[in-house]
């Protein structure tokens, strides 16, 4: 360690260094990325795509044959299948690879080669790290493909990666484009005693047990799993340096079950992109488990074991429109029966976009009639809100209802949108009969009372009536309120003055609220 | 008396957390053992070995990037070690902090990327490796050759046989 090989180097350089002149040698020493030992400089040459560290070979001796013994290859745009083919073959078979990245877009005619590119990067008994991420060259990388153009288009591609021996892979990352055309097989036999970070998208998984994942990996901390379809029913990770799980399925079996257990695990994320109902169940053993995001239908039973007062446990609610109604009658409006947010601990509720509250607040007024006492009790847990509304339409009846509903939360985000595709026009005057929040108007006399709320941000505020009418109907009802942040419409070039003077006035007659504008 | 009880006991006490390096061009640095030993694998070997009390030599970092590593290891250690903290904030200040150190000249950066190889600071070389990687993309060779200085040793022949041999990779 002591003995660092400067001069070494240096005679590597330049056999004839006394024999150089003063000019030669100040020109020399200014050289000093030729002077960096060669490992240092492929480590520069890993953090470049392929193409230019070969080119690097031209720029004098000292260069000509260094991208050839770097243990690490890359490629990035414009991947040719000759190029990697190339590459592959001109590098010097003496240094087994170390890792082998491919982020590009490939067209169809390419990704059967990807198959042998993956076989021969796992060739080398070295490797630690093996990316392949390609993504459609039109960029319809996420689209659904339906399966009968899949069979007129193109072919299975069958990824086999964990059939090979792969002693010190420590992070692998697959993404293929084509809505799950790319079939990744895990037989049972597959032993991955290294691997550390799994990420697999856009692919269908075949596992050959529900365990599987776990058996093969013992050391495992990072595992982001992204599929088209699981053809496993069952999803059992457990394994104890787990710290990070994520899932996201488009259309899994409705009798799926979920299972995540370990001492290490902080951060759990399932998202369902277009599955009608969630997992039959969920077991989630993870006392350290301090985030837990799910987005899409909760399932209908699940045992979560996680200390509650260090949970974060986010219930994010979809946005594809076909599914926003469907959301809400299950999770919010109770028609889903049995599906609970206790049963997920949730206390934060996320309705990222206009359309959901829009979605609520018809389907609330379609139900007016009809006796509907949401049960305080299980909505006590809910701390958080954040919801995107639109003041003016029937998306101020669903925040009004979410209110109503969430009446012992802490904190609350609204993000102001200039309307929603849900206002159809011939119903707006109805709405906005229930939509006023102002002094006399409607949800003035409904007996809120948010009497824990101590903080809410506004943002996208653009200073219209309806904004601050349920901006002063917040001052009213949150007795506690201790600061409001409020961040004017990010299309503004400044904040009106008027903003300003109003809140000056909400200022004065509230005094013990700090106003922040940002 | 008790005031120089209580000053003595401060000053052993923060000495307890010190470790002192020595720069190749012999200049004394005086820095947190804890925050240097968490990034600096060499160092921890180090101090391990027992030089916590004698200055550990550094033979080939220079003053000036020693300085910079050091600080680099005490953001890193200060930012990324504290917990409770929002991590998303943390993440801006450390990016912010590495963009600037990116920013140092040329020499400087060279100087960095071996005492991050020497000192085996990890998060250090490789930010400094993947900045040279920036300055090299989309470059002509020649004008590699003019950023970094390298002058060209090949004879014309040579270099007319180095290019058929990476003709496949050109243009």
């Amino acid at each position: 360690m002591k003995e660092e090989p400067a001069t070494k180097r240096r005679k590597l350089n330049n056999i004839q260094e006394e024999e150089e002149d003063e000019d030669e040698k100040a020109a020399r020493k200014a050289d000093c990325i030729s002077g960096l030992p060669d490992h240092l400089l492929h480590e520069i040459l890993a953090c470049l795509p392929t193409s230019t560290a070969v080119r690097t070979s031209l720029l004098s001796r000292r260069w000509r044959t260094l991208w050839r013994t770097s243990p690490d290859v890359s490629f990035t745009t414009g991947l040719s299948p000759s190029f990697v083919d190339s590459a592959l073959r001109h590098r010097d078979p003496a240094v087994p690879l170390r890792s082998f990245s491919l982020v590009a877009a490939s067209a169809n005619s390419d990704r059967a080669q990807l198959p042998s590119w993956i076989r021969r990067a796992a060739a080398s008994p070295a490797l630690e790290r093996l990316t392949v991420r390609t993504y459609a060259q039109n960029h319809q990388h996420s689209g659904i493909v339906s399966p009968a153009v899949i069979r007129r288009h193109c072919s299975f591609i069958v990824i086999d990666v964990f059939r090979l021996r792969l002693a010190s892979l420590r992070v692998l990352e697959l993404a293929f484009p084509g809505g799950g055309i790319t079939h990744v097989h895990w037989p049972a036999a597959a032993f991955l005693p290294s691997l550390q970070g799994l990420d697999l998208a856009n692919l269908t998984l075949f596992l050959a047990a529900g365990d599987a994942i776990s058996s093969s990996c013992p050391a495992l901390k990072y595992c982001r799993l992204s599929l088209f379809a699981a053809a496993t029913p069952e999803l059992d990770v457990s394994c104890p340096l787990l710290e990070v799980f994520e899932l996201t399925t488009r259309d899994g079996p409705a009798d799926d079950v979920i299972s995540i257990c370990g001492g290490s695990v902080r951060e759990v994320r399932v998202r369902q992109e277009i599955a009608p109902s969630g997992p039959a169940y969920l077991k989630l053993s993870a006392p350290g488990l301090r985030t837990l995001e799910w987005v899409g239908p909760l399932p209908r039973s699940a045992a979560v074991d996680a200390a509650a007062d260090a949970l974060v446990s986010t219930l994010v609610m979809r946005t594809d429109s076909s599914l926003v109604e469907h959301d809400l009658k299950k999770m919010l409006l109770k028609d889903g029966r049995g599906r609970k947010f206790s049963m997920l601990k949730v206390n934060r509720l996320i309705l990222p976009k206009c359309c959901i509250t829009a979605a609520l607040g018809k389907l609330v007024f379609d139900r007016r009639n009809q006796v509907n006492n949401p049960s305080d009790q299980e909505y006590e847990n809910l701390k958080h809100l954040e919801l995107i509304a639109y003041f003016g339409g029937s998306s101020s009846l669903g925040v009004a209802f979410l209110l109503k509903m969430f009446s012992k939360i802490e904190t609350l985000r609204v993000s102001l949108s200039g309307g929603c595709t849900k206002d159809s026009p011939q119903s707006e005057d109805f709405y906005n009969y229930f939509s006023g929040f102002g002094k006399g108007e409607y949800w003035d006399s409904h007996n809120f009372c948010l009497e824990k709320l101590v903080r809410i941000s506004m943002h996208e505020f653009t200073g219209k009536r309806y904004e601050y009418d349920f901006l002063e109907f917040l001052f009213r009802v949150a007795t506690s309120l201790r600061k409001i942040t409020i961040s004017p419409d990010s299309q503004a070039i400044f904040f009106p003055k008027e903003i300003f003077q109003r809140m000056e006035q909400l200022h004065q007659s509230f005094p013990h609220v700090k106003i922040v504008i940002s | 008396m008790a005031t120089t009880g209580a000053s003595d006991g401060a000053s052993a006490a923060k000495k307890e957390g010190l470790v002192t390096l020595m720069s190749g061009d012999g200049e004394i640095f005086e820095v947190e053992a804890a925050a240097v030993a968490a990034l600096s694998v060499t160092i921890r070997h180090a101090i391990e070995e027992g030089f916590g009390d004698r200055p550990i030599p550094l033979p080939i970092v220079g003053a000036r990037a020693l300085a910079l590593a050091v600080e680099y290891c005490r953001k890193h250690h200060s930012l990324g070690g504290g917990a409770g903290e929002d991590s998303a904030a943390y993440d801006d200040e450390l990016r912010a902090f590495d963009h600037n150190l990116a920013k140092v000249d040329r020499d400087t950066l060279f100087d960095l990327i071996e005492a991050a190889n020497y000192l085996e600071i990890e998060g250090l070389l490789n930010l400094m490796c993947r900045t040279v990687a920036e300055m090299m993309k989309g470059k002509s060779v020649e004008e590699l050759r003019r950023t970094f200085d390298v002058s060209n040793d090949y004879t014309p022949e040579e270099e007319e046989e180095v290019r058929r041999e990476v003709s496949w990779a050109l243009d």
